[in-house]
Order: C-alpha cells, then sequence, then structure tokens
C-alpha cells in the first residue's frame, strides 16, 4: 500500500506551482491606502472589515523598513470595520456615515475611499455614496480595490 | 453553562461574557455596571456604542494567525484572498524573534493562503483548500493543519468543516478548522477562543496520563519567567499555545493546574480544560505586583500541594525586591503612567505601576469582558485592581480608536505610557509623550516584574525630550473642532449615525 505522503508527491519530485502561497512578500490592493496616506493633506477612507486596514499598512509599511503611518495614514484611517450586520443588509449606510463622519473629524484636503473583499462581494455601491458628497462640494473620491 | 466543544464554531464572546469596546468613565462605574449587567441591567450595552466614526481595528484571524500559526510542527492554512495572509510578514518576524528569547531553532513560521480570487468567490474555493492542505502535507509533513477561515469564505459560504474532516481521515493527522472570520465578532480577541477551541476539540489528549508536577501556562511569546519561577515550586511548565509543540498541546489535559498572564487571553482554554478535561485553573488575581503574585502563587501551591516551599519561596522572594522596589518607589514618586493595552493586561500593569509608586489616573482597554468564562469573582481582576490599588479615575474602553486617545491623554497629561498593539503609541508621540511598547508581556510579571517595569519606565522617560521635540514640529491629522471635544462624543451620540455630524 502507498504511504499517504507518496500519494500527494509529484511524480518527478519536482515542485509544481499550484494556488498555495506561503512566505507572502505582497499585499492586497487596499494596502493603496499607504499610496494615498503618501500624498500630503490626503487621508484614506478604508470601506472593509475590522483587520484588513492594519493588516495592509503593517505589513506595507512598518514591517518594510519601519515606514511610519505620516499624516494621515496607518492607524489615523478610518475604517467601517464591517459586522456581520453591515454583511447581511449592505454596508452603504455605514460607509456614508463614516465619510460624513470623517469630514468632521479630520483635517485633509482630499480623502480617497478603497474597498476591501466584503463590500465588493455584497455589492454595496460605493461610487454612489462618494458621488452624493461631491455633489455637495465635498472632496471625496473612490477606488474598487477589494 | 458549561463550554460546549460538540461544535466547530466557538461561541462568540459578546455572547458568552457580554464583551463591549466601547466605554467611558470610572473604572468603579464599569465594574458596577459589569455586575449589574450580569443580573439582566443593560447599562453596559447602552453605554456602548461605538459611534459613526471609527479607525481600523484588529480581527479574529490575526490572533489565530498569531496562535495556530506559531505551534511547532504545525500548519496554519489561511484560507482567503491574498491580503489576509499579508500578516505572515508580520508574524514570521514575531515568531522567529520569539524562538530566539526561548534559545530555540529559529525558523520560519508555517503558514500557506490558499490565494483565492474572484474566480473562486463565484464558484467556491473548496478546490483550492483541497489542493493546499496536500501541499502543506507534503512541503511541511506537519503533525496538525490549522485551517483559519476569512471573511469572504465566511460569506460564499465555503463548507471548511467537511473538507477538514475528510482529511483527518485521509491524512491521519488532526485537521482543524479554525472559524475566525473578522465581521462574526465585535471584538478581535475572539480568535484566540476560536484557536482554543480547535485545539481543545482535536489536538488534547482525550485519555490523559496525570503529570502532577507540570503546570500549563497560557501565554504568547514572552520570555521565559515562568519556567524558573514554577521551579522554586518544583514545578515543570507547559507553555502553549505559542512556540508549542503539537505534543506539548495534547498534553495539556495531563496538567496539575492551567495558568495565564491575562484572563482576556487564557480565559476560554484555562475554562474548558477545568470543566471539561479535569484540570484545574487557577482562580487568583492575576501574578502582578506583591499582593497579587502572593495569592497567585499561594493558590498554585494549595493545588498542586506545595504550600511549605510556596511560603519559603514567597518570603524569599520579598526579601530579594524590597530593597530595589523601595528605590524606584522614590525615584518613580510623582511620575504619572498611562496604560494602553488588552483589558486583563491592563489591570495587571496598573497594580505594577502604582505599587513602584507611579500615579495612574488613566487608562484605555481595547475592550472589556464584564466577566470571565468560569464565573469566578476571584477572577474578577478590575475588582481586585480596585479593592487593593484603588480607583482609576479615567478608565476607557475604546478598540484602538486614535481620534479618542487624544482627548484621553489631555485628560490625565500623563509622563510616559505603556502599550501594547500598534497605532496609539505614535500619537503619543507627537503629543511629546514617550511610549514603552512591551514586546515581552512577561516583563511585569512576579516580583522581579516590577523592577523589570520600574527600570524600562525610568529608561523611557529618559526619552522625553526627543518626543517633546517631535510634538514641536508636528501637526495632527484631526480637525481644530474635534481635538476641543469629549473623546466620547460620537460615540454617546450614536443614537442617530451621521445626521448630527454632516
Amino acid at each position: 500500500m502507498m504511504s499517504v505522503s507518496a500519494l500527494y508527491a509529484n511524480k518527478k519530485g519536482s515542485i509544481k506551482k499550484t494556488n498555495s502561497i506561503s512566505q507572502v512578500r505582497y499585499v492586497c490592493a487596499l494596502g493603496a491606502s499607504h499610496s494615498a496616506s503618501a500624498i500630503p493633506r490626503v487621508i484614506p477612507i478604508t470601506h472593509c472589515g475590522p483587520g484588513c486596514a492594519d493588516k495592509q499598512f503593517i505589513n506595507v509599511a512598518f514591517y518594510n523598513g519601519f515606514q511610519g503611518g505620516g499624516y494621515g495614514g496607518g492607524a489615523v484611517v478610518p475604517s467601517t470595520n464591517f459586522s456581520e450586520k453591515e454583511v447581511v443588509f449592505g454596508g452603504a449606510d455605514r460607509l456614508r456615515e463614516l465619510i460624513a463622519s470623517s469630514l468632521k473629524v479630520l483635517d485633509a484636503d482630499l480623502f480617497v475611499v478603497l474597498t476591501g473583499c466584503i463590500p465588493d462581494i455584497v455589492g454595496d455601491d460605493v461610487a454612489s455614496v462618494a458621488e452624493e458628497f461631491r455633489r455637495q462640494g465635498k472632496p471625496v473620491v473612490v477606488a474598487e480595490t477589494g | 453553562m458549561s463550554i460546549n466543544l460538540d461544535t466547530p464554531v466557538v461561541e462568540s464572546r459578546e455572547q458568552r461574557l457580554g464583551t463591549i469596546i466601547s466605554w467611558d468613565g470610572k473604572a468603579s462605574d464599569l465594574l458596577k455596571e459589569s455586575h449589574d449587567a450580569q443580573c439582566g441591567g443593560c447599562r453596559l450595552c447602552e453605554n456602548a456604542s461605538r459611534g459613526p466614526f471609527t479607525q481600523g481595528a484588529s480581527c479574529s484571524e490575526m490572533m489565530v494567525e498569531c496562535q495556530a500559526g506559531h505551534v511547532r510542527g504545525a500548519v496554519l492554512i489561511q484560507h482567503s484572498p491574498i491580503g489576509c495572509a499579508a500578516s505572515q510578514v508580520t508574524y514570521n518576524s514575531k515568531f522567529r524573534n520569539a524562538l530566539a528569547m526561548r534559545h530555540l531553532l529559529v525558523e520560519n513560521m508555517h503558514a500557506i493562503s490558499t490565494n483565492l480570487n474572484e474566480n473562486d468567490m463565484v464558484f467556491g474555493g473548496i478546490e483550492k483548500l483541497e489542493q493546499t492542505i496536500k501541499d502543506a502535507f507534503n512541503r511541511y509533513h506537519p503533525e496538525a493543519i490549522f485551517i483559519g477561515t476569512s471573511c469572504s469564505t465566511a460569506i460564499i459560504g465555503d463548507d471548511v468543516d467537511s473538507v477538514a474532516e475528510k482529511y483527518t481521515k485521509k491524512l491521519k493527522i488532526p485537521v482543524i478548522p479554525l472559524h475566525c472570520e473578522g465581521f462574526k465578532s465585535i471584538h478581535w480577541s475572539a480568535g484566540f477562543d476560536a484557536t482554543q477551541h480547535g485545539i481543545l476539540r482535536q489536538i488534547v489528549n482525550k485519555h490523559p496520563k496525570k503529570q502532577e508536577d507540570l503546570v500549563n501556562v497560557i501565554n504568547l511569546w514572552g520570555s521565559d519567567v515562568f519556567r524558573p519561577m514554577l521551579a522554586n515550586l518544583g514545578l515543570r511548565v507547559n507553555y502553549v499555545v505559542d512556540l508549542a509543540t503539537v505534543s506539548d498541546l495534547a498534553q495539556l489535559s495531563e496538567a496539575a493546574v492551567t495558568v495565564g498572564f491575562c484572563n482576556t487571553l487564557s480565559s476560554y482554554l484555562a475554562t474548558a480544560l477545568e470543566q471539561n478535561f479535569g484540570v484545574p485553573q487557577v482562580k487568583a488575581p492575576q501574578p502582578y505586583g506583591f499582593s497579587g503574585t502572593d495569592a497567585w502563587l499561594r493558590e498554585i501551591g494549595k493545588i498542586t500541594h506545595r504550600e511549605e516551599k510556596t511560603e519559603a519561596y514567597i518570603k524569599s522572594e520579598h526579601e530579594r525586591v524590597m530593597p530595589r522596589v523601595a528605590q524606584l518607589r522614590k525615584r518613580l514618586h510623582g511620575i504619572k503612567g498611562f496604560a494602553a493595552t488588552g483589558s486583563a493586561y491592563s489591570h495587571g500593569l496598573i497594580a505594577v505601576m502604582r505599587e513602584i509608586g507611579v500615579t495612574v489616573d488613566g487608562s484605555l482597554v481595547f475592550h472589556h469582558d464584564p466577566i470571565y468564562d468560569s464565573k469566578d469573582p476571584r477572577q474578577d481582576s478590575l475588582k481586585y485592581l480596585i479593592e487593593n490599588y484603588g480607583d482609576v479615575q479615567s478608565f476607557s474602553v475604546s478598540n484602538r480608536q486614535q481620534y479618542q486617545f487624544y482627548g484621553l491623554l489631555k485628560r490625565v497629561n500623563p509622563d510616559f505610557i505603556l502599550i501594547r498593539h500598534n497605532g496609539l503609541a505614535p500619537l503619543a508621540s507627537r503629543l511629546g509623550i514617550p511610549a514603552a511598547p512591551l514586546g515581552d508581556e512577561h516583563l511585569a510579571v512576579g516580583y522581579q516584574g516590577m523592577i523589570n517595569l520600574g527600570e524600562s519606565i525610568i529608561e523611557i522617560l529618559a526619552h522625553k525630550r526627543f518626543h517633546q521635540d517631535i510634538a514641536g514640529h508636528v501637526k495632527l491629522p484631526y480637525s481644530k473642532w474635534w481635538l476641543k471635544q469629549d473623546p466620547y462624543l460620537l460615540a454617546k451620540k450614536a443614537d442617530h449615525p451621521g445626521k448630527e455630524v454632516r
């Protein structure tokens, strides 16, 4: 009888490329928050799960030459921190209140809304939420980075 | 109700313990409301809204990486898009440092992402998961495989449990699903419970052979403090979960007693070991300061029948550290400190700071558990703090919300802060306040901990000028309006989200 490991080993002993990735050396597109916050007086607003914003920042910046958050990056970045409620009922209202309060609490010339996997899966219409604010003359733009 | 190990998904902290992530007031009021909450009152939750404005926090999956990902001889599969696995960088760094600190063979962390993309979101990611399980088995020949879920796999409904069961049979090693999607719980400490639940279900030995001198110590990566300490009582230490081997985890059920350095971390595992495997947990204050450490050691001595050795050790340690503690008390008199850490850990640190003469008028904790899993009043670390070391005037629960931290620091104007987890220290620096990042969480434990912490504080105070220079040259990203407000203004108005602030 074949041993369990022989069952899965590649026949020639060579390593075949699969979907599996270990020793990850990059982040997902939400890491663009670090690009946004690198522009003077620009602050990203992230519409994503509770850990996403921190994960991308810490690994693209802090654990990459100990870069800090600068003016409006790192731990300053507002995030909707999706909970089960927004997953089920949609997160557009939550994003709306976050953008509105960010305009009040933070001091920036441009806010860049970035999305994570969850709003893109549940289908939040993020562009039209940002459009509402732009119509009021507020500097809010969107990039879908889920 | 006892802990249920029959289901693969752990019951969330907010359901089990009534965990909250936002609150502001005096420590004694939080204690009172926590006790009322258990009697059906609701003030705790009414005051606990997070408000419309929130900054990035953490998620349960990160705690799974830091625990399940750091078991030696096992592999963690992150069934997730690549962004979730980005923190392999962080946790690999922590893992390697920790191994070196404990004088173990330094190696890379064993973690693999299934790397899901849009196609998998539409058609499901199970095939990739099966492929990655095979890859994990071939690459590492592990003794156990953990599978951490992610927000996306939970939403699309991948049946991770069935796959895990199938490969447990096929590979003849435990393949353990850990349900840790970030959106499921309001607080990331749920990830500790998810990992511990999986270990209890599938690794812990169900037919234990008792080892009467073995003590389970539930910790993270801290330096080797407990082994030499408990050796004085003739006890051996089984450090779990981080840096443990799979067989260390299996023998959890064989130990004489379970202890921890922080109730937040150890609550679930210690209680389940007691209720489901008959290993008693130490129901005593946490091992901080003189009285806490005394009581903690005495309880261990009682359970393991080593009362005499315990008393001798306590006496000799008091004599050893007292002269230095007295010097520190003099040196640190009038200095104001602030603790911004996990919940139960902060209770311990405040006790140590007060023990060595530091004034503590404020603390920020990332969440608050009104009760721990044991439901035993002897483990009520907040109550112990207040009764033995006095009230804390400004005691705030804030899930790493930097925008609230500004106002909290302004309230009490500390000379330094103690901190764990990133995000808050940079703001303190910008206000001219030096921060001690407690990378080694065992620094303040026990009698020696008082000396260690005192000396670290003296070191940080020497940096004060540097931070004041930073403060003189930076502009904060918060609006002039916000900097004048009460830090909980928005959280308190949360009944009408967004309306007041637009």
